[in-house]
C-alpha cells in the first residue's frame, strides 16, 4: 500500500478528529456533556493495546487477554463506593488526579511530587507502546522496512501538538476540556466500529476458525493451566481493576471531565458492554491468525487478517481504528501527566522563582517533554517487547497508588508516613522487578542482571519464588509490599493534624486569583464567593486554585492572603470573653447612667438648696421686717393708746409665731435632708390620729371649722413622731381652707394603712396641682413648705402622698406600710 | 442500591475469579464453540444485563 496514501489518510482522519473537538467546544458542547459521550469517553482505556495487542496475547497465551477487561467491569460495579465520593471530594477540592488526593489526604509534601515522577515513568512503558502500534502498522500497510523509530518520532510529535491544542488551550481551574471529550468519545465508535468490522469481514471471508483451531490449538481455547494459570488470571483481574481506576487518563476522563454524577448510572453498565463488544472478534482473529499467518508477528495479526479478508480498504480502516485507540489514549494521558507534572512539579518551581505566569508554556513543553520521552523509552526498551507486556508493566506501576489511596479514603488511621513508606517500598519492588529487567532484556543492562545478586533475590523471583509469569510476581510482591508497609507504618505512626484551616478577606483573594488566573476567574469568585463567610472563601480560592496549579502550590499561595483559623476551643473562648466583656460594657454603662442621673440629682438639689435659702431668707424677711416696724413704732410712741398698743403687741405676737413656725419647719427640712435615721416602734395609728386631731382642735375652734373622724384600729411599725408631724401638716393645711368642716379618716387597705384628710374649702385650682408638693409653693399664706414637707416624711416612711381628684374641696391621702422588710435610713432622698 | 451494587460486584468477581482450570477441561463444546469462552462471555453478559436493571433508574 502507498506510504503517501496511508499518510494522507492518516492526516485526514487527525484533521477530522480537529473538527469533531471544535464541535465539542461550540455547537456540539450539549453532546459532549451527555452521558453516552460520558461512557464512550471511558473507553479511553482502550488502547492499541487492546486494538493489536490483545489478539497478539490471545494469539500466544489465549484467554489471558480477558482479564484486563474483566477488572474494570468490577471496578464500575462499586462507583457507588468509590467514584461516587471521589467525585464529591474532586469537586469540592478541585483535584485533577489521584496525586492531588494523595495531598489532600495525607498533607505530606512529598506525597504529590513523588506520585507525579513516579507515574510520569511508570506509563511511559504505555505511552511507548502507543508510538510503537502506530509505527509497526504503518510500515506493515505500507510495505517499508523501516526504521521504526522514524515513524513513532514523527508520530509523537503530531499527538503533541493535538493534546497542546486541546488540552492546554487555558490555564482553566475546572481542567474541563468538552471538545476534547467528544473527540475521544468519537475515537471510541470508530475503534469498536472497526474491529467489529475487520472481525466481521474476516469470518464472513474465512469462516469459522472453530473446527480448525480444535487439537491444533487447544492451549489457546482452554484455561491458563495449574495454580500458577490461576494465580495470574486472578492477579490480572485484580491488577486491570486497579489500574483502570488509577490511571491518570481514567481519572481524568472519568472525574476531572464528569460534569453530571449521574452519568455513572449510564456508564456502569454501558462501558462493560463496550468493552465485551470490542473483545468478541478478538479470539476468532487470534485463531485465524495462528492457522494462516503462523510466522507473522502476533501484534499485527489485525492488519494482516484485514489485508487478506477484506483487501487494501479494509486494512486501511483497520490501521486507523488502531491509529484511534492509540491517539486517544497518547492525548488524553499527556494531558493528564502534563497535568500532574505543572501541578506537583513544576509549579512549587516556578513559584520559587516567580514566574508563575508561564506555567501554561510549561504544560505545553511537558506534554512535548513526556512524548518525547515516551520515544526515548521505545528505542531504548520497545522492540524487545509485545504490546502487551509493556503495557502491564505500566499497570503495575499504577497500581502502587492503590494502597495509598483507597486506604486513605475508607481507614482513618492511615498516617502520612504509611502512605510514603508503601509508595516507596512498590515502586522499589516495581523497579526492581519489572522495569530494569525490561531494560535487561533489551540489552541496556547486562543479563546477568535478571539472577540478581543472590537466588533469593532474583528480580523475577523473589524469596526463591518460582513458576509465576514476571508481571504476575512483580505485581504481588510490589502491591503486598506496599500494603504491608502503608497499615503496619501507619498503626505504629501517630495521625498527624493536616495544616490548619485558613481564613481570608474576598477582595485579597480576588486580587490574588486575578494575579494567577487572570481577570475571568476573578469575575467569577467574586461572583460565587460574595455570600461566603472567610473560611469558606479561603477554601474556594484554594479550589480554584489548586486546579490550575496543583494543591501544594494552591497552600503556598494562600499563605501570603490569609490567616489561620483559630482553633475551635479558641474561638469558643474568644466568644465567651467577648460575652462577658459585653456583659461588663453594659454594667459600665449602666452604671455611668446612673452616675450621670446622681449627678443631674446633686445638681437640682443643690440648685433647690441655693433656691431654699433664697425663699428662707425672703420668707423671714416680711415677718422679721414686721417685727421690727411693730417694735420700733412701740419704742417711739410710748404714749400710744392702750387699745392701738394692744393691736401692735398682738400682730408683734403673730408675726413672732409665724416667725417661729418657719424656723420649726426649716429645722425639720434641714433633719430631713440630713437623712436621720428613722425610730421604727409598733404604732397606734388610730391614737396617733386621734392625738393630731386634738391638737389640731384650737386652730379648727379658732375658725369655726368642725373636725369629723372615721378611725379604724390599725397598727403599723413607723416613726410616730414623723407621722404625726405629717397628719397635723395635712390637717393645718386643710383647716385654713375649709368652710365649714375637715374629715379625717384611717383605714387598713391591703397591707397598707390609708389615711384621708378631706376638707369643703375650694379645692386645689386645675393649674397648680402638679406643684402642691413642691417646696414654697404657699397658695394659701403658709410657708409653703408644710406639703413638701409631708411628701417627704411619708416617702421616708415608705408610703406615698396623692392629692385625690373628683372630690368636692381638697382631698390628700397617704399610705404607711403595715409590714417593714428592710430597714430605710428614712429621711428622704 | 449500594447493597445492590455491593452484591453483584461480589457475584461478578465470584463469576469471574473461578477455579477455571478446573471447571473447564474441554476445547470444545456446543456448536463448536470451546465451553470457557461460552462461560466468561456468558457470565459477562449476565453481570452486564443486571448492572442495567440495577443502574437503569435514578
Amino acid at each position: 500500500m502507498s506510504p503517501l496514501f496511508l499518510l494522507l489518510s492518516l492526516l485526514l482522519y487527525l484533521g477530522l478528529l480537529f473538527l469533531v473537538a471544535l464541535l465539542g467546544e461550540g455547537r456540539a458542547r450539549a453532546l459532549a456533556q451527555s452521558p453516552w459521550a460520558y461512557a464512550l469517553s471511558l473507553a479511553v482505556y482502550a488502547t492499541a493495546w487492546t486494538f493489536f495487542g490483545s489478539v497478539g496475547r490471545a494469539a500466544t497465551e489465549g484467554a489471558t487477554f480477558l482479564p484486563i477487561y474483566l477488572g474494570p467491569t468490577l471496578v464500575l460495579l462499586l462507583w457507588p463506593f468509590l467514584h461516587g465520593r471521589l467525585l464529591q471530594l474532586a469537586r469540592a477540592h478541585r483535584l485533577t488526579s489521584w496525586a492531588d488526593y494523595l495531598y489532600l489526604r495525607y498533607g505530606h509534601p512529598l506525597l504529590g511530587p513523588l506520585a507525579a515522577a513516579f507515574l510520569v515513568v511508570g506509563l511511559l512503558p504505555y505511552l511507548a507502546l502507543q508510538l510503537k502500534a502506530i509505527a509497526q502498522g504503518f510500515l506493515f500497510l505500507s510495505g517499508e522496512e523501516g526504521p521504526l523509530a522514524d515513524v513513532a518520532l514523527l508520530t509523537a510529535l503530531l499527538l503533541a501538538l493535538f493534546t497542546v491544542l486541546f488540552g492546554t488551550r487555558r490555564l482553566d481551574p475546572s481542567e474541563r476540556h468538552q471538545g476534547l471529550v467528544l473527540a475521544v468519545a468519537f475515537e471510541s465508535l470508530v475503534k469498536l466500529l472497526a474491529l467489529l468490522l475487520v472481525g466481521g469481514l474476516v469470518l464472513l471471508h474465512l469462516g469459522n476458525p472453530f473446527p480448525q483451531a480444535q487439537g491444533k490449538l487447544n492451549p489457546l481455547l482452554l484455561p491458563p493451566p495449574g495454580l500458577a494459570g490461576h494465580l495470574a488470571w486472578g492477579s490480572l483481574v485484580v491488577l486491570s481493576g486497579l489500574a483502570f481506576l488509577f490511571l491518570p487518563r481514567q481519572f481524568h476522563v472519568a472525574v476531572v471531565e464528569n460534569v453530571d454524577p449521574g452519568h455513572l448510572r449510564l456508564a456502569a453498565w454501558a462501558f462493560p458492554l463496550y468493552l465485551l463488544l470490542i473483545n468478541l472478534p478478538i479470539l476468532p482473529l487470534a485463531l485465524w491468525g495462528r492457522l494462516l499467518l503462523p510466522g507473522e508477528n502476533p501484534d499485527l495479526y489485525v492488519l494482516a487478517l484485514a489485508l487478506e479478508g477484506g483487501g487494501p480498504l479494509l486494512a486501511a480502516l483497520a490501521l486507523l481504528g488502531g491509529v484511534s485507540a492509540a491517539t486517544a489514549m497518547v492525548v488524553v494521558e499527556g494531558l493528564a501527566l502534563s497535568i500532574l507534572i505543572s501541578n506537583h512539579l513544576l509549579s512549587p518551581l516556578l513559584l520559587r522563582f516567580r514566574a508563575l505566569g508561564s506555567l501554561l508554556l510549561w504544560r505545553r513543553l511537558s506534554i512535548l517533554g513526556v512524548l518525547l520521552l515516551a520515544y526515548l523509552y521505545f528505542r531504548l526498551a520497545g522492540e524487545a517487547y509485545a504490546l502487551v507486556g509493556m503495557g502491564l508493566i505500566s499497570f503495575v506501576a499504577v497500581a502502587q497508588l492503590a494502597p495509598p489511596a483507597l486506604l486513605g479514603l475508607f481507614w482513618p488511621g492511615a498516617t502520612r508516613q504509611g502512605a510514603l513508606a508503601g509508595l516507596l517500598g512498590g515502586m522499589a519492588v516495581w523497579a526492581y522487578t519489572l522495569f530494569l529487567p525490561a531494560l535487561a532484556r533489551s540489552g541496556w543492562l547486562p543479563l546477568g542482571f535478571l539472577q540478581g545478586p543472590h537466588p533469593l533475590l532474583r528480580p523475577e523471583g523473589l524469596l526463591g519464588v518460582e513458576g509465576l509469569d514476571p508481571v504476575t510476581h512483580g505485581f504481588l510482591a510490589s502491591l503486598g509490599l506496599n500494603l504491608a508497609l502503608a497499615v503496619g507504618v501507619s498503626l505504629f505512626t501517630r495521625k498527624e493534624a493536616l495544616p490548619g484551616e485558613r481564613t481570608g478577606e474576598v477582595a485579597e483573594l480576588s486580587a490574588l486569583l486575578r494575579r494567577v488566573l487572570g481577570p475571568e476567574a476573578e469575575e467569577a469568585f467574586r461572583k460565587e464567593a460574595s455570600s461566603l463567610r472567610g473560611p469558606q472563601a479561603a477554601a474556594l480560592a484554594e479550589a480554584w486554585l489548586s486546579g490550575a496549579l496543583g494543591p501544594a502550590t494552591a497552600r503556598l499561595l494562600l499563605l501570603s492572603a490569609t490567616r489561620e483559623v483559630p482553633p475551635e476551643e479558641l474561638v469558643e473562648e474568644a466568644a465567651r470573653e467577648s460575652k462577658e466583656v459585653r456583659a461588663y460594657a453594659r454594667a459600665l454603662e449602666a452604671a455611668r447612667k446612673e452616675l450621670s442621673e446622681a449627678y443631674e440629682r446633686l445638681k437640682a438639689l443643690d440648685q433647690a438648696k441655693d433656691e431654699l435659702l433664697a425663699a428662707v431668707s425672703h420668707e423671714l424677711k416680711t415677718p422679721l421686717t414686721s417685727v421690727r416696724a411693730l417694735a420700733e413704732i412701740l419704742e417711739a410712741h410710748p404714749d400710744l393708746p392702750e387699745g392701738e398698743r394692744r393691736r401692735f403687741t398682738a400682730l408683734l405676737a403673730k408675726e413672732a409665731a409665724r416667725l417661729s413656725r418657719l424656723v420649726e419647719e426649716v429645722l425639720a427640712y434641714t433633719r430631713l435632708q440630713a437623712g436621720l435615721p428613722l425610730r421604727r416602734t409598733p404604732t397606734d395609728l388610730r391614737a396617733l390620729a386621734q392625738e393630731a386631731l386634738a391638737l389640731a382642735a384650737p386652730l379648727a375652734r379658732e375658725r369655726g371649722v368642725g373636725m369629723e373622724a372615721h378611725l379604724e384600729g390599725v397598727e403599723a411599725p413607723t416613726d410616730p413622731d414623723r407621722v404625726l408631724q405629717v397628719l397635723l401638716n395635712l390637717l393645718h393645711n386643710a383647716l385654713r381652707h375649709a368652710r365649714n368642716r375637715v374629715r379625717l379618716e384611717l383605714s387598713r387597705r391591703g397591707r397598707e394603712a390609708f389615711f384621708r384628710v378631706q376638707d369643703d374649702g375650694p379645692g386645689v385650682a386645675e393649674g397648680v396641682r402638679a406643684r402642691v408638693f413642691e417646696p414654697f409653693q404657699s397658695f394659701s399664706g403658709g410657708t409653703g413648705l408644710g406639703l413638701f414637707l409631708a411628701r417627704r416624711l411619708v416617702e421616708g416612711l415608705g408610703g406615698r402622698i396623692w392629692l385625690e381628684e373628683g372630690q368636692g374641696g381638697a382631698s390628700f391621702a397617704f399610705t404607711l406600710p403595715l409590714e417593714v422588710n428592710h430597714e430605710d435610713p428614712g429621711g428622704g432622698r | 442500591m449500594r447493597e445492590k451494587a455491593l452484591a453483584l460486584f461480589l457475584l461478578a468477581l465470584g463469576l469471574f475469579l473461578l477455579p477455571l482450570g478446573l471447571l473447564f477441561r474441554q476445547a470444545q463444546g456446543p456448536w463448536g464453540l470451546p465451553p470457557l469462552y461460552l462461560y466468561l462471555y456468558g457470565a459477562w453478559a449476565l453481570v452486564i444485563l443486571l448492572a442495567f436493571l440495577l443502574f437503569r433508574r435514578p
